[in-house]
């Protein structure tokens, strides 16, 4: 009885262990008054949220919906309390120095990108219930041209109020290639106090071999989605030297020609021989039924 | 030269012949019901693994982001491999005019069946979503070794069906004109169908070992492809273990290897079981016995220069590869299948006493067994060590071990194999009666002679 008692306990204390260990991540006294220097608004928010969906997510999961991984000791979700117990300092530390599975991010993210993910982190903090108000998207609107002989793009934004609208000044556009899968952003520009920019386009792009770029222009999130498309442009000279070269690993039109044929030739000599087999089997058969007794 | 007998002897021998030849067919006794039973068992029951597997899909396995490959490809593997002894005895050696494998040539006909139809399937069973099967034909790249090897194995099987059938012929219509009314009208109906009105006039027979002669030249290209092809499925890849050029030889020849342990199981079988002492007789035993000596001597070689080679220069990640399979998690498997699957073959049976039938069939089982783990150690452990460190991962990401409907559906493709076996040998005789006869001085003229015209 003694003895099941003791083995009781101890399982027990087994099992607690690790969950003490989650508790208990010492952190260096100065860490604990340091103080976030990003501002909490929507922009940072926003900003957070895309550093947190790029590095945290797969582990952490969607704040509040608490579908971490699996993990031993397990990622607590960013609204847990066990997250927000932290101080802003707290949590910069455990995120730049990291533990066990969760990585150090001191090598892979700047100070401001972790302060901003800790912004974000704050957002599902109770205490910061309401402290944001969601300001309406604005309205906006761009139009572009190429110009000077396909090194630049002249960009015009204007804002759409209720009645009438107004140039776009000091708004940053972003400017994006279409790519066979998604947009590579490949720079952004300021307009000027007439809401115009002329972006110049980068002479050492990588395009395809018909020389042609589709640019892709959009404003930033605190507009509605808008984009312009300025397609077609001919940014280098059409160059066949572009096209990749064939090599034997790769998809059915660019794998190496003779690959193609050794392989179709095997296939159909081998099968030949099959065929013929088989018709010399039909003969057989023929000549049986001939010469039934 | 075999003494022409006199037509009177001739015809008893051919009867003596036939009647051992097709006892077989006829051995219907409790122990022969219990087998089938239990095998269709089995096979209901990997059948139903599958099915569930089907449902929960893949993840119910032991496979995960790194080791991809588990017993499922190691057992393909092994089942390509045995399947290359239909190349060697059946034509190779007939071709060589090795006259003591003739009475094997079925044999190895029937292994090379079962189990190149076993290793489709488990491809098949390998798959996340067989319905999509049809796919690889559709949309395969053909600069992917995959496909080739989905090719090459449609390719050997039809043609080791076709290499089973032709030499049948000349039997099936021995049984159609021995068997009437001694067996069950139907299997007489198959029998009478199959054996596509042969009567043994030399314009049939001139058909027939034409097309043999053809096929058995035909499958030495195809043959070589499967299991090069299969090797190629690894060294392709750019990973230690497999990164290597000797991988098509060095399968070929561990396939001899597998192929010729598993020819001495089945002929030691039919031998007890169908009293064919005079047939798979103390010779022929004998001389597989010095084959898999042979067979293994060539594999022990390769396997110095696979492992020899880098073991001298223990490149970072090869190293790491080579130190595990030396002294580390999977030594005891790696130094099993060196052992047991090569080194105890070879100085057990050059040694006469150990090629008589049970001690080889015997010796042969554990080599056999070694094969499979040896198929094993190639595809895993490579598997657990990518150039790049695993990290961040949960503990079964990074050790495979398998789980068991996993295990139910490789033991399925083993009962398939031996099902597929076992129906061939009560259809079939299990060694070309005709062919035989003719050795033994008995002419077609005799065999066939009723029915002349
Ligand atoms: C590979 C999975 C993984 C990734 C990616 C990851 N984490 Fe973690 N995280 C963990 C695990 C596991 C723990 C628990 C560690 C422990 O308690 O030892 C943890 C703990 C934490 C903690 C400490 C919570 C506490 O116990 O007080 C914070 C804060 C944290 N993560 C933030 C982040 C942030 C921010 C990111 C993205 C920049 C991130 N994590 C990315 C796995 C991950």
């Amino acid at each position: 009885m003694k003895k099941t008692i003791i083995i009781g306990i101890a399982f027990w204390l087994a099992g607690l262990s690790p969950a003490f260990g989650a508790d208990n991540w010492p952190v260096p006294e100065e860490y604990n008054v340091m103080d976030n220097p990003v501002e909490f608004n929507n922009q940072n928010v926003r900003a957070g949220r895309d550093i947190y969906d790029k590095n945290c997510k797969s582990c952490h999961g969607d704040p509040g919906n608490y579908n971490a991984l699996p993990l031993v000791p397990p990622p607590p979700d960013a609204a847990s309390e066990i997250m927000q117990a932290n101080s802003d300092g707290q949590l910069y530390y455990k995120i730049t120095i990291g533990r066990g599975a969760m990585p150090q991010f001191e090598t892979t993210l700047g100070s401001d990108d972790i302060w901003r993910a800790i912004t974000y982190i704050r957002r599902f903090d109770p205490r910061n219930e309401g402290k944001l108000v969601e300001e309406a998207l604005r309205k906006g609107k761009i139009y572009a041209l190429v110009g000077n002989y396909n090194s630049t793009i002249d960009i015009v934004a204007e804002e759409e109020l209720t009645d009438n609208n107004i140039p776009l000044s000091n708004t940053t556009i972003f400017v994006r290639a279409k790519k066979t899968f998604g947009n590579l952003l490949v720079g952004s520009i300021t307009t000027d106090e007439n809401g115009r920019a002329s972006y110049a386009i980068p002479q050492d792009m990588k395009v395809k071999s018909d020389g042609q770029v589709d640019f892709i222009l959009s404003l930033n999130d605190d507009f509605e989605t808008v984009t312009f498309s300025v397609s077609g442009v001919q940014v280098k000279q059409p160059d066949s030297n572009v096209e990749l070269p064939r090599v034997l690993w790769s998809t059915n039109d660019r794998t190496q020609i003779w690959l193609l044929f050794t392989y179709f030739a095997a296939l159909i000599g081998g099968w030949t021989v099959i065929g013929y087999v088989i018709l010399q089997i039909y003969k057989l058969f023929r000549l049986g039924r001939n010469n039934k007794p | 030269m075999i003494q022409k007998k006199s037509p009177e002897e001739a015809r008893k021998s051919l009867d003596l012949i036939f009647h051992d030849l097709t006892r077989s067919l006829r051995v219907k006794d409790e122990l022969s019901r219990f087998w089938l039973f239990i095998l269709i068992m089995f096979c209901i029951v990997g059948v139903w693994a599958w099915g569930y597997q089907i449902k929960e899909g893949l993840g119910i396995t032991g496979m995960r982001d790194y080791v991809s490959w588990g017993m499922y490809i190691s057992n393909f593997v092994f089942f390509v491999a045995v399947s290359l002894i239909g190349l060697l005895i059946s034509s190779i050696m007939h071709l060589l005019k090795i006259h003591w494998a003739q009475p094997i040539s079925r044999v190895a006909e029937q292994v090379a069946i079962a189990a190149v139809g076993l290793a489709g399937l488990i491809i098949v069973m390998d798959m996340g979503r067989p319905d999509r099967f049809l796919n690889v034909f559709l949309h395969g790249r053909f600069a992917s070794p995959i496909i080739w090897d989905v090719t090459v194995i449609t390719t050997y099987l039809v043609i080791s069906l076709l290499l089973f059938y032709l030499p049948l012929i000349p039997d099936l219509a021995l049984m159609r004109d021995r068997l009437k009314g001694k067996i069950p009208e139907i299997q007489y109906k198959i029998y009478d169908i199959l054996s596509l009105g042969y009567r043994g006039n030399a314009q049939q027979f001139k058909i027939i070992y034409h097309s043999l002669r053809t096929l058995m030249l035909l499958i030495i290209p195809v043959g070589l492809a499967i299991h090069t092809v299969t090797s190629w499925l690894f060294a392709a890849t750019l990973r230690p273990g497999w990164d290597t050029t000797i991988f098509g030889p060095y399968f070929v020849a561990g396939a001899f290897v597998a192929g010729t342990a598993a020819v001495i199981q089945v002929m030691y079988v039919y031998r007890v079981r169908y009293k064919l002492k005079n047939y798979f007789n103390d010779e022929i035993f004998d001389r597989m016995g010095k084959t898999l000596v042979f067979v293994c001597l060539v594999y022990l070689y390769f396997n110095i220069n696979e492992f020899l080679v880098p073991g001298y220069k223990m490149k970072t990640a090869e190293g790491i590869h080579l130190t595990e399979l030396f002294t580390g998690k999977s030594a005891p498997i790696f130094w099993f299948t060196q052992i047991g699957g090569l080194v105890l073959p070879i100085l057990l049976l050059l040694i006469r006493y150990f090629r008589k039938p049970f001690p080889l069939t015997f010796i042969a089982l554990v080599t056999l067994v070694a094969s499979w783990f040896k198929r094993y150690i190639i595809v895993v452990p490579t598997l657990e060590h990518p150039f790049l460190p695993v990290q961040n991962v949960p503990e079964h990401f990074v050790h495979y071990s398998p789980t068991n409907p996993e295990i139910t559906i490789t033991l399925f493709a083993f009962f398939a194999a031996l099902l597929i076996l076992t129906a061939l040998a009560k259809l079939f005789p299990v060694i070309t009666i005709w062919e035989y006869a003719e050795h033994q001085g008995i002419e077609k003229k005799i065999m066939f002679n009723e029915y002349e015209n």
